[in-house]
């Protein structure tokens, strides 16, 4: 395990594998992560906790990810500023477009190998190389 | 036999045999990113070709092999053996095929067979490597992976900001800059300024200026790259452009308000058909050829904008060169960049590298003395080189400038008259001014003695050649002891000038955002009178200012608390453009004044706005010529 980096994240996903799996890889990385299964769930998180970035699925139950991005972005800041990577499924991958429309810093499809995610959260992070 | 089959005989030999040697060479240096996209372009363009003559087996087989290669671009798989292997295979594959098609002059029979077991070979390495991958990958990879990821993350904060929907957009704006100073902090570039800009544009809430601020990160990104050493002629020329998704969508849109013009025609058409007073229909048909005329135009600038790249991307090895022939030949120098956001067509762009690469070796070789020389003439021992580059009405100005020894003209009137350039006559006639153009006559060259840099026997006649063979002209002029300048001025053919929109006196205007440096908010009280003037103090230097509103005589009511300043940058000296309220960050086609706006001191040029206003674009040089602290 990496030396803490100080980063907190958070993890938006329905899929237990799949936070699994990005909490695996950026706790190894040195990363504090938090979960939520859901957009309602990941709202109350950020409005109760600091975040350096915010790791967000598309496709989830009770609050799909482009809601809750466009409802964060019209909290009050420092909440509405929190940068945000969108991890979305293959199938949707014409969906960059709208990603941004809700306020989306980055764009990723899946499958993204646990390498290439904590390559992009450490520079979104602002972590040296 | 078919001619596209003749062509692509012909063409895809030379790749089959390119991507041979930039395989081998990838195999050789795992991290050397220059061959890795060689590869894959070979790859890439192969398989274009392959379409285009309805090889499908050969297409399928080269898609494979450039997706192996795109993973190994985006970091997600290291190079091995294997991999480059299968690689040469396929090319293998592809020549074989080409020899078929070169002796019937059709597609070969049973490729497909062949084909299918590349891809399942290539099927199969992925998913080996992706059991490898996780966590050991090829450090170099990762590295090169690191910058792109970087740049992508930048391009795509750009793309964030041009968002328009006014909801949320504090916070797309917020989040875009804890990105972007997110990756300058993970890059270790030298942050102080940049950082600054970001925060001042985040202050002001300013998408645009963001924008600005983040192609200044690319640009310094760019710079820190390592490049290969050496000349550019190693670097073959794209054949592809990148072009911002909005431009094409504003393409897009285009088309579709053309269609419904069009529809309008037609429906004229049919009324013209019918006994209707020909003065009402002459009346409808102006209409809409006027708004035909303005939807081709606006067309004809958004096609042309597909083609334009910024300078930066010919400068950008210069700063490496500069230092390396300085350090060859022992006078240390400094190349400062001025303008290289300046945009222009991809053709010029590309073109004009060589030609000033080869001015700023003549200005290390002859121009530049040594540092012992330098001292004892009272100016600083390392050298610097100026290259400046702007818009100028419908061309582009470049100009290298050099504080070395100047040209020595009795010298060069020897030589002149020595080599047969001119005879004594001619030259007795000549202005000294006149005699200095004289290095861009064919075969002149004043080197006494040849060195590495400059002197092969290649003058300036081949710069000249080469600038006017892109429809420049390029002049030079000198002062003894103080420096050379050597300019260029290119057409662009097309160019979009990024504007910001001010409003001042009730009416908007442009300013180029070249010369935009920040936006900042002062007190009235901190603008102080100096002589006629006004000026304030920012950062400890003293910047005039000129306000906009009263020089267009707006109705002088009592001056608001705060004034809005748009700090810019003019011939390197800094002013202070005093305005009511700031507006959009448009790309506007410049048009040199014409009509009664010509010759007009103060006016760059003019742009057509969407609605079909006329924008006029400011010349901040002659602003603030006259209002120096």
């Amino acid at each position: 395990m990496t030396e803490p980096s100080g980063k907190r994240i958070l993890v938006i996903d329905d899929a237990n594998l799949v936070r699994r799996f990005y909490r695996d890889a950026l706790e190894h990385a040195g990363f504090q992560v938090d979960e939520a299964l859901n957009g309602v769930e990941a709202l109350e998180k950020v409005l109760g906790a600091a975040y350096d970035l915010i790791v967000v699925d598309v496709n989830m139950p009770q609050m799909d990810g482009f809601t809750f991005l466009e409802t964060l972005r019209r909290q009050a800041p420092p909440v509405s500023s929190l940068p945000a990577l969108v991890i979305s499924t293959e199938a949707a991958a014409h969906d960059a477009a709208a990603a941004r429309a809700a306020g989306a810093n980055f764009y990723l499809v899946k499958p993204v190998g646990q390498e290439l995610l904590v390559e992009h959260v450490s520079i979104m992070c602002g972590l040296p190389t | 036999m078919n001619e596209f089959v003749e062509q692509f005989v012909i063409e895809g030999r030379e790749l089959v045999a390119q991507g041979n040697d930039d395989l081998l060479g990838l195999e050789e240096r795992p991290g050397d990113k220059d061959r890795l996209d060689g590869a894959f372009r070979a790859l890439h363009t192969l398989k274009g070709a392959a379409g285009i003559v309805d090889f499908v087996a050969m297409a399928r087989a080269l898609h494979a092999a450039e997706d192996a290669l795109s993973a190994v671009r985006s970091g997600n798989a290291p190079v091995t053996a294997p991999l480059i292997g299968l690689c040469l295979g396929c090319l293998d594959q592809v020549g074989a095929w080409i020899d078929l098609m070169q002796a019937s002059g059709d597609i070969p029979e049973g490729a497909d067979v062949a084909a299918d077991d590349l891809v399942r070979r290539f099927t199969d390495l992925r998913s080996a490597d992706a059991k490898l991958l996780p966590r050991h990958a090829d450090p170099s990879a990762t590295a090169a992976g690191s910058s792109t990821i970087s740049r992508q993350l930048l391009e795509a904060q750009k793309l964030l900001l041009a968002e328009r929907s006014p909801e949320g957009a504090a916070g797309r704006l917020g989040s875009a800059g804890r990105v972007a100073a997110n990756v300058l902090r993970h890059q270790g570039l030298d942050t102080t300024d940049l950082e600054s800009l970001l925060q001042t544009s985040l202050l002001a809430g300013d998408a645009a200026l963001m924008a600005m601020a983040i192609d200044r990160i690319l640009g310094s990104l760019a710079e820190k790259e390592p490049d290969a050493p050496g000349m550019l002629m190693a670097q073959p020329p794209d054949t592809t452009v990148r072009v911002d998704v909005e431009r094409i969508e504003r393409l897009v849109r285009l088309t579709g308000e053309l269609l419904v013009a069009k529809n309008a025609v037609g429906h004229t058409a049919r009324r013209a058909e019918e006994d209707v007073d020909p003065r009402q229909l002459a009346v409808a048909l102006k209409n809409q050829h006027l708004l035909l005329e303005r939807l081709v135009g606006q067309l004809q600038q958004s096609v042309f904008s597909l083609r334009v790249l910024p300078l930066h991307r010919a400068f950008q090895r210069f700063p490496r060169l500069v230092r390396e022939m300085a350090g060859s030949v022992g006078k240390p120098a400094l190349l400062v960049i001025e303008g290289a956001a300046t945009e222009a067509d991809k053709s010029i762009v590309e073109a004009i590298a060589e030609p000033i690469l080869h001015v700023l070796r003549n200005a290390l070789d002859h121009g530049i003395e040594d540092a012992v020389e330098r001292r004892a003439a009272g100016k600083p021992p390392t050298a610097t080189i100026h290259l400046r580059a702007a818009r100028q009405g419908d061309r582009i100005e470049v100009a290298v400038e050099d504080d070395g020894r100047g040209i020595d003209v009795r010298r060069l009137r020897k030589v002149a008259q020595a080599r047969g350039v001119a005879s004594a006559a001619q030259l007795a006639r000549m202005s000294d001014e006149e005699v200095v153009e004289l290095i861009f006559a064919p075969g002149f060259s004043t080197a006494s003695q040849v060195t590495g840099l400059s002197g092969r026997g290649v003058g300036m006649d081949v710069v000249r050649t080469a600038v006017e063979r892109l429809g420049g002209r390029v002049s030079v002029s000198s002062r003894p002891g103080v420096g050379t300048v050597v300019r260029f001025s290119l057409p662009f053919t097309v160019m979009m000038t990024p504007v910001l929109t001010v409003e001042a006196a009730g009416q908007v205007f442009g300013v180029p955002l070249e010369a935009v440096v920040e936006t900042v908010r002062v007190e009235r009280t901190a603008i102080a009178a100096v002589g006629a003037a006004q000026a304030v103090v920012l950062r400890n230097r003293t910047v005039p200012i000129f306000d906009l509103g009263r020089a267009l005589g707006a109705a002088s009511g009592a001056p608001r608390a705060v004034a809005n300043l748009l700090i810019v940058s003019v011939g390197g000296q800094l002013g202070g453009l005093e305005v009511d309220r700031l507006g959009d960050r448009l790309d506007v086609m410049l048009k040199a004044p014409d009509g009664l706006l010509a010759g007009v001191p103060g006016i760059d040029g003019t742009t057509l706005l969407g609605d079909g206003r006329v924008l006029v674009v400011l010349d901040l040089g002659a602003m603030f010529l006259n209002v120096q602290v």
